[in-house]
């Protein structure tokens, strides 16, 4: 398979302390990889990169065979994320945040789409809420649904297993299977080792670091 | 995987956002009203305060007219400064996700929140203006004005503009405005000082206006060529700080927002070089109360910021002694106040921490104690420095007033945590809990008697 995400001597320093020091992978179309490794080890400041979400000090990221740059239409319509800094308008609904990011990007049948995703996610009941009303697992739901309502060739997910219960997790084993089965590349960091290795194709290790080295992206 | 449709264009996915956010909300036009009133009645009352100070001073010197342009030029440079830390354009995590991750054109949907900025820099530049014509007599009126719009919008755009080009790193050149306005108003001082007779100023050009105003024009119409090159990093670096800026607004509680940038500060830094204390100090007695003051100097030592900060306000009282000598010696327990605050970093953080306390151990007196040595000191040194801006010296100016302005600094460093419950009482600014009220005027209280002192007891 052709390779659709591909990572050349990634750089990114915090002052003189050196996150991710010359990271080199590929990722094929319909290929699942997971960024493993310890609290702290870099692997969210990995994927903020890949997404744009932050600037590299070194390296390059391409995907398709072009210059991976966020602020590219093409580039925002092929990469779907969640990472940990998703957030909603606390005046829409979570229906009205689905329908508002499939209109955005022109997802043919936009309405049909969502109501699948919702119903899928169990987001039927809590579609017409407001975000102050729902709890951490169906935030996380909603967030999660953002990627599903809109195009993609690659998904970039932060540990999407945190706060799902086991039906929704079973969910994700499932969608992300069908997904790489669809020709979605997923890059995902988790730290659930059932989820990899139900999903993985391959996994990108990150090293032992110590107390001091963490990662300052990495909440968790 | 799914393929793409048809991208609408950007003005109607905004469209579509604003419609939906309507939909569950109420009293907009209330809001709206509210904040025009608070426009037009604390902007009026601010002409009012600062014509009448023009008015009570009385014919503008050339040393005014100087002093005064270098502080607004200091203050403009500072406005600047700020408005490259937020960005100026910022996109909250909602607006990121939900509407810049669509592939619709970008810089469309930057335009307006550009243009935006620009005008609020336009606005705050007419007020420096303002100020400018009517503390130091500075004409035309409207061709002052015009000229602080001109330039409080170049500065904004010129923000914008960087933030375009991707430049996230403050380049030491963006030091110049606020570093001319401080250098200028100390060269006017020195000058003053000395009895040379400042040129007397001609009214203000008035292609000097246009030129400003043009300039503004020309910047912005680039920043916004260069929009769609933003990117989601650049709009989610200073999201964080507005973020801190409304809640800290919202709950008047500006360490909300200093925790933030600090923060920021040392994760910038990131490393620092280990060094060990000197062993000569296990030698001395009290040797923990040494080994505490020199982790405190080592901390100051990697805040330069504090130390440029504390000596930038000596300024303050000298100019103020020069614009509106009546108001010399209360504008320099002010500073004193704000400049000694800014050594008290430590104090507030060992008061504000008991793990920290459990974990160096002694009783809180003695912590307390060995963490206001620097704040002392400093308060010294910026006093006797700060001495030539009151020629006549009252006796309580010796000893009373910074020993009092010390235990201001004590009190608001060393207050209980933050409390937002209880009663609440009505103000100009809305329903505040009377607790926090108290907890916010801690320290500010002891000032403000001080300086009412200092107005009638010379």
């Amino acid at each position: 398979m052709a390779e659709l995400l591909v990572v050349r001597n990634l750089v990114r320093r915090f002052g003189d302390r050196t996150v991710l020091d010359r990271l080199s992978f590929e990722l094929d179309a319909g290929e699942v990889c997971a960024v493993v490794g310890p609290n702290g080890a870099g692997k969210t400041t990995l994927l903020r990169c890949v997404v744009g979400a932050d600037r590299a000090d070194g390296g390059s990221i391409r995907l398709a065979g072009r210059q991976l740059v966020e602020t590219d239409p093409w580039v925002r319509a092929s990469v779907a994320s969640v990472l940990d800094d998703v957030d909603f308008f606390p005046d829409l609904s979570v229906r009205e945040h689905l329908d508002l990011l499939a209109f955005g990007h022109g997802t043919p049948d936009a309405a049909g789409t969502v109501e699948r995703i919702v119903a899928e996610l169990g987001l039927d009941e809590a579609q017409d809420q407001l975000p102050a009303t729902l709890s951490s697992g169906q935030r996380r739901r909603a967030a999660l649904a953002s990627c599903f309502v809109r195009p993609r060739r690659l998904l970039v997910l932060d540990e999407p297993e945190q706060r799902l219960d086991v039906a929704g997790r079973a969910w994700l084993t499932r969608t992300l299977l069908a997904e790489r089965d669809a020709g979605t590349a997923v890059l995902l960091a988790s730290h659930d080792p059932e989820l990899i290795e139900a999903v993985a194709d391959y996994h990108l290790e990150f090293g032992d670091t110590e107390p001091g080295d963490a990662d300052p992206e990495e909440a968790g | 995987m799914t393929l793409a449709g048809a991208v609408p264009r950007t003005a109607r996915l905004r469209a579509e956002l604003r419609a939906a956010r309507r939909r569950h909300r109420e009293g907009r036009a209330g809001d709206l009203y509210l904040a025009l009133m608070f426009v037009v009645v604390y902007g009026g009352l601010s002409y009012r305060a600062v014509a009448g100070l023009g008015r009570l001073l009385g014919h503008a010197e050339p040393v005014r007219w100087w002093l005064a342009g270098a502080v607004a030029l200091a203050l403009a440079g500072l406005g600047y400064r700020g408005a490259r830390v937020f960005g100026p354009l910022v996109a909250g995590p909602a607006e990121q996700t939900w509407a810049l991750s669509t592939p619709v054109d970008r810089g469309r949907w930057l335009l307006g929140p550009l243009l935006v900025r620009v005008v609020a820099g336009a606005l705050g530049g007419a007020v420096l203006g303002i100020g400018f014509a009517a503390l130091a007599g500075a004409h035309p009126f409207a061709w002052v004005a015009a000229t602080g719009a001109g330039l409080g919008a170049a500065l904004v755009a010129l923000a914008g503009l960087l933030q375009t080009r991707h430049l996230r790193r403050i380049h030491p050149l963006e030091w110049v405005p606020a570093g001319a306005g401080f250098a200028g108003a100390t060269a006017v001082l020195v000058v003053h000082a000395r009895d040379v007779a400042l040129p007397v100023p001609a009214a203000m050009p008035v292609p000097v206006a246009i030129a400003a105003l043009v300039l503004a024009a020309a910047l912005t119409v680039a920043a916004a060529r260069g929009l769609g090159r933003v990117d989601r990093a650049a709009l989610a670096s200073g999201a964080q700080i507005a973020d801190a800026t409304a809640t800290a607004t919202i709950f008047l509680d500006p360490t909300l927002l200093f925790g933030v940038l600090e923060a920021r500060r040392w994760r910038a830094l990131g490393r620092v070089r280990r060094r060990p204390f000197w062993s000569g100090w296990s030698r001395l007695p009290g040797r923990r109360w040494w080994l505490l003051l020199a982790a405190e100097t080592r901390r100051l030592a990697r805040r330069p910021g504090a130390l440029a900060v504390w000596a930038a306000l000596l300024v303050v009282p000298y100019s103020v002694a020069v614009l509106a000598p009546v108001f010399g010696m209360p504008a320099r327990l002010v500073a004193a106040y704000f400049a000694t605050g800014r050594l008290a970093r430590g104090l507030r953080l060992v008061h504000a921490s008991p793990a920290l306390r459990r974990a160096i151990g002694g009783d809180d007196r003695y912590l307390h104690a060995v963490h206001l040595v620097v704040p002392a000191l400093g308060l010294a040194l910026w006093w006797l420095a700060s001495a030539g801006s009151v020629p006549a010296q009252p006796p309580q100016a010796l000893l009373v007033y910074p020993l009092a302005i010390l235990f201001a600094v004590y009190r608001g460093a060393t207050g209980p945590p933050r409390s937002y419950d209880g009663g609440a009482v009505d103000t100009p600014f809305g329903l505040i809990p009377a607790a926090l009220l108290a907890q916010l005027f801690r320290g500010v209280d002891v000032l403000a008697v001080v300086v009412l002192v200092s107005l009638f007891v010379r």
